[in-house]
């Protein structure tokens, strides 16, 4: 038995009597990236959203976090560790789940390089070290490779549409913000401080982008936007067939699949660049 | 008549053994007497005291909140001399959310490290509102109580609006779940700090309506009679503006915003007993009470695990009965 103390992302200390093997994913990519450590043997149960890999449903409790938490699945599973992000729950539930004595970890997600550092926390928590550094410096070097390799291109506005009514795109609080960089473009949404803003069709015609994504799941999003507005179908991006449908997962949800998005994109924007990963 | 109250009390006492006996026998862990027979023969595992502490607090939360959300309908019912008045309707409950997404957006710091700022902000925010219906109850208080009621529907929506814009200021902050969260209300987050605070409470305004049960009966005589009898109006009215105002804030801090309870109970508790208010005071609570927890043990009965919100329940059975009762109230008048 070893006992150990950590602190979490909201600064809150977590005793840990011995090696969790009765976790608890509370949130859709720490899921992920518990599979991606090859941790998934200790994870006992995860919530709704947690859909990726499919098998993380099928061989799990799943518990229901939403509209409301189910405290007494989860009490009844008798976890010894449970991991939330601080944007999906409410103070007052993952106080709740404190008070019950079960250790809870929180992680927060803001810039890319979070991701990395929290598989390296996960693998810690749940002696996957080995992997879960790995992992982590396998991502932060695809990081780095494509940072170098776009740093002179031409930095062409993008705009990632996330929905046509109301029109929201991309802002400078998002993960995409920070991806589109990194990829080599400019996201024309980096002005408004918000993660994702809402923007008036004037404000694309403004910013034309050159490329506009839309994400799988809201596919019709720009043919719908217009058909509304038909001044937009004469933005450069749509002049020069630059609407791009990229899977939705990869943009919004900061995990291992991040990184694929990021080698995407930056396919997407530079073509004629060449990258040392097949995917 | 003496036999029939009894009967009244002994029906409602024993339905709200039943409701507290189905409270905290139903649950996604495991639905049963299991649980309860477990503790009682001190042979619970681990994690069932825990998840029986759960249902309890939330019983309890359910039930005192229902208690007090009904004297305060009665009191507000007797101020305004109109069945139409209730918290919720007259704008304490959205001013209370006021106050507590001012301190969740504005100073959150504050709200998590102290227990109390929470409450104590739903009570300001409740004055917000108890202070201009309060005024417009002496302005108007030989109308039928409508400016008043109108004055609290207007304050109601506004307050509303102002909880929205603060969402869309912060809607990218850390607070923005706590406040979409407290603005759907729900019991499933009780905590046994807020079930002792909501306790006293209940306890404060049942006995403050108690003391004051005479006085209210003579109000409803309106305002010259109560003078010429020696009612203190104004002290009364201040009085329970005030106590009406702490009670609702500070447990709709705890359960978010809750409608119509203090409608619907009143008026089914007159029909009961009479209108005397010594009677209703006692039965209300009580009723109320069961009222509201059997709203909610229903609600995590057909939508399992954890319900809807149940600021969503009351309203669909809540709003229906105030069109009722507003269109009975015209006919009377007409």
């Amino acid at each position: 038995m070893i006992s150990v103390t950590v602190i979490d992302d909201s600064g809150a200390q977590i005793n840990l009597p011995s090696i969790p093997t009765r976790v608890l994913s509370l949130a859709p990519n720490i899921t992920e990236m518990i599979y991606a450590i090859g941790g998934e043997s200790k994870l006992t149960g995860v919530s709704q959203a947690c859909n990726y890999p499919a098998e993380a449903q099928t061989k799990n409790t799943v518990i229901q976090t939403f509209p409301e938490t189910d405290l007494e699945a989860i009490i009844s599973l008798n976890p010894d560790l449970i991991l939330v992000t601080d944007e999906l729950f409410s103070p007052e539930i993952i106080q709740k789940l404190k008070q019950s004595g079960i250790p809870v970890y929180i992680q927060k997600y803001q810039k890319l390089s979070d991701i990395t550092r929290n598989i390296r926390v996960l693998g810690k928590l749940l002696q996957n070290e080995n992997k879960a550094v790995m992992l982590a410096d396998s991502l932060d070097e695809i990081c780095s490779t494509i940072m170098e390799k776009t740093q002179y291109e031409i930095k062409y506005p993008v705009a990632f549409l996330i929905n046509d009514e109301p029109i929201m795109i991309a802002g400078k609080k998002s993960f995409i913000q920070e991806m589109i960089k990194l990829a080599g473009g400019k996201n024309i949404g980096t002005s408004l401080d918000r993660s994702y803003p809402e923007v008036s069709p004037e404000f694309l015609i403004r910013e034309n982008p050159e490329f506009i994504l839309v994400p799988g799941d809201n596919v019709q999003a720009f043919s719908r936007l217009v058909s509304r507005f038909p001044g937009l179908f004469y933005l450069r991006a749509s002049e020069q067939k630059h609407i791009i449908e990229v899977e939705a997962d990869l943009f919004l949800r900061p995990g291992p699949r991040t990184f694929i998005g990021l080698i995407k994109l930056t396919k997407i924007l530079h073509a004629g660049i060449s990258l040392p990963y097949e995917i | 008549m003496k036999s029939r109250d009894l009967g009244i009390g002994l029906a409602v006492a024993g339905g709200i053994t039943l409701i507290f006996f189905f409270s905290l026998s139903v649950g996604s862990h495991e639905s049963g007497t299991g649980l309860l027979v477990n503790w009682l023969t001190n042979t619970s595992l681990p994690g069932e005291t825990t998840i029986l502490s759960l249902r309890a607090s939330r019983m309890l939360m359910a039930f005192l909140t229902g208690a007090s959300l009904s004297v305060a309908g009665i009191f507000m019912q007797a101020l305004l001399r109109n069945p139409l008045a209730d918290p919720y309707v007259l704008g304490l409950s959205s001013g209370a959310g006021l106050g507590a997404n001012l301190l969740l957006t504005g100073f959150y710091a504050v709200g998590s490290t102290f227990w109390f700022a929470l409450p104590l902000a739903a009570f300001a925010g409740s004055l917000l509102s108890a202070l201009p219906v309060g005024w417009a109850s002496i302005k108007y208080r030989d109308s039928g109580g409508y400016p008043v009621l109108l004055t609290g529907m207007a304050l109601s929506s506004l307050f509303t609006a102002f909880s929205g814009l603060l969402i869309y200021l912060y809607a990218e902050n850390d607070s923005l779940r706590a406040v979409i969260f407290w603005t759907l209300g729900s019991f499933n987050k009780s905590s046994w700090e807020g079930v002792s605070i909501a306790a006293v409470m209940a306890i404060l305004i049942t006995l403050y309506g108690l003391r004051v049960s005479r006085q209210l009966d003579i109000l409803l005589l309106g305002t010259p009679s109560a003078h010429a009898l020696g009612v203190p109006i104004h002290r009364i009215r201040t009085n329970i503006l005030i106590i009406c105002a702490l009670c609702i804030g500070s447990i709709t801090a705890f359960t978010g915003p809750v409608g119509f309870i203090g409608l619907v109970i009143p008026h089914f508790c007159r029909s009961l007993v009479g209108i005397s208010h010594r009677k209703t005071l006692i039965l209300a609570p009580f009723f109320g009470g069961a009222y509201l927890a059997s709203c909610d043990l229903l609600n995590r009965m057909i939508l399992p695990p954890a319900g809807l919100p149940i600021g969503i329940i009351t309203a669909l059975f809540g709003i229906p009965f105030f069109i009722y009762l507003l269109w009975k109230e015209k006919a009377r008048q007409l």
